[in-house]
């Protein structure tokens, strides 16, 4: 299992703030004078035993309580194997690998309307990462090596990722100059 | 309630509760012996206004009881005889042992018991009637005798307000010993939380009832006590031999309300079984209500 954001597994341990508070609350007993400790020594006979387990019961639900809800904004994720996904999910879809080629050419620089040919590209890269499951990848294929003289190499992405890795890679990808080598990239893909 | 200079007449009971007492009547719903001319039935019959039956004239009985219209009639002879009307004397039975001393608001179950004991007591004087008072915690009574003056009303009292909660509670015996000390049949009314077995209880008052006495028992408690708002983990001490027991309110407060709301209907059950007279009095400011409306209800009982 996974964490989007794992630092917060460092607050892990107060989840025992409820063992600890009732161990305080216990030594801090407030002293009361009572008329009525018949009836309170009958009501603790009858249930003095099943009085233990459900102090130590509600104890216990605290702190898991408070566990889950730790561990619930560290956001816990797992990476299925198709296998995996395909074992849980007999009925299921199987897992998709996508293979995407971008064109980055300076051509796509070019506006239309309110954004460039690029943009447009860009926008549908996104809509595509998003709509990924758990267990597909996809390899981005850029027509134009990313540096001037440099090899295409392929960048893979597999699920889960955050939204906001989707946007920033998306927004890493520029159009740069050079010669479009489709013949390459399609050997890459 | 430590008032050396004040009246404890008047320290007791106001005027106004005074007043509202000239309504009320505390009679025994049995027969009762008493020593002078009252106005509670006897088990004795005698002579006076009151016609209770005939029976067979036997020589030597006084022949001015003799029914001389029957008599002439039947042509036999029957003596009438009355109902005698005697006083009643009235024992005030006062639980004073630790865990009468517990108070939420203001007033404390033994202050509160004090009070309408104090009412009983002064409407018996008012019905020229005898009472007397019996002290009980752990195992010793104290006893101030019979009596229907003003001034014993007034020693009665005095003790009455000088009362300090303390020891634990042995009914049985405690029981068993005014038991002893009642002098004749009478009126026998019990002021006490019981908190204790229901069962032991009503039997101990209930060898009382068998002597031929009329049994008023009156439970005083605290609503506090029956509440049992705690949130935090809480030491109660028992206010009778200082014990602490620890207990999360929390986990037991349902249990302990229903041995409570249990208790109490046990207690009610074993004195019905044991015709004694059961009232339950919540410790509250309103205490000439509530005896009020038990006296109204029992004078109703009595007609």
């Amino acid at each position: 299992m996974m964490f989007l954001h794992p630092y917060i597994l460092w607050l892990l341990p107060l989840a025992a703030a409820a063992i600890v508070l009732y161990i305080i609350f216990r030594r801090r007993q407030t002293i009361v004078s009572w008329g009525a400790t018949f009836i309170l020594r009958l009501a603790l006979a009858s249930g003095r035993r099943q009085s233990l387990w459900k102090q130590i019961i509600v104890v216990a639900l605290r702190t898991v309580f408070l566990l889950l809800l730790l561990l619930a904004f560290a956001r816990p994720f797992r990476v299925w194997t198709q296998e995996q996904a395909t074992r849980a999910f007999p009925h299921g879809p199987g897992t998709l690998h996508r293979v995407i080629l971008l064109d980055n050419t300076l051509s796509m620089n070019a506006r239309h309307g309110i954004q460039t040919r690029f943009d447009a590209a860009r926008t549908a890269l996104e809509a595509l990462l998003v709509d990924m499951r758990p267990g597909d990848t996809c390899h981005i294929i850029p027509l134009c090596p990313w540096e001037p003289g440099g090899r295409i190499v392929p960048q893979t992405v597999s699920v889960p990722i955050a939204p906001r890795q989707i946007q920033s890679l998306a927004q890493k990808m520029k159009p740069v100059s050079g010669d479009m080598d489709f013949s390459a990239a399609l050997r890459a893909a | 309630m430590t008032e050396a200079a004040a009246d404890p007449v008047t320290t007791l009971l106001q005027q106004a509760t005074v007043d509202r007492l000239r309504d009320l009547e505390l009679f025994s719903r049995l027969r009762v012996e008493g020593l002078y001319a009252g106005e509670s039935p006897s088990p004795q019959r005698g002579f006076s206004t009151d016609f209770l039956q005939h029976r067979q004239y036997f020589p030597g009985d006084n022949l001015r009881y003799l029914d001389w219209k029957v008599m002439a009639r039947t042509g036999r002879l029957f003596i009438k005889e009355f109902e005698k009307i005697t006083n009643t004397t009235m024992t005030v039975v006062l639980d004073t042992s630790g865990s009468m001393g517990f108070y939420a608001h203001g007033m404390s179950k033994l202050e509160f018991a004090v009070r309408c004991a104090a009412m009983l007591l002064y409407l018996m004087f008012m019905q020229h009637d005898r009472f007397a008072l019996h002290l009980f915690d752990s195992d010793a009574v104290q006893r101030i005798r019979p009596g229907g003056s003003r001034n014993h009303l007034h020693r009665i009292f005095e003790r009455l307000v000088q009362l300090k909660p303390a020891h634990a509670t042995r009914f049985e015996a405690c029981f068993r010993h005014v038991e002893e000390q009642l002098p004749r049949k009478g009126l026998v009314v019990v002021f006490s939380d019981f908190m204790d077995n229901a069962a032991v209880i009503a039997k101990a008052l209930g060898r009382m009832r068998l002597r031929g006495n009329d049994i008023i028992a009156f439970k005083v408690f605290d609503p506090a006590e029956l509440d049992f708002n705690f949130v935090d983990f809480t030491r109660f001490r028992d206010m009778e031999n200082s014990e602490l027991i620890p207990v999360d309110p929390s986990v037991i407060r349902e249990e302990y309300r229903r041995q409570f709301q249990e208790h109490q209907l046990a207690l009610q059950a074993e004195c019905l079984a044991h015709g004694l007279d059961l009232m339950v009095l919540p410790v509250g400011d309103d205490y000439e209500a509530v005896m009020g409306e038990y006296l109204r209800r029992r004078m109703a009982f009595m007609l």
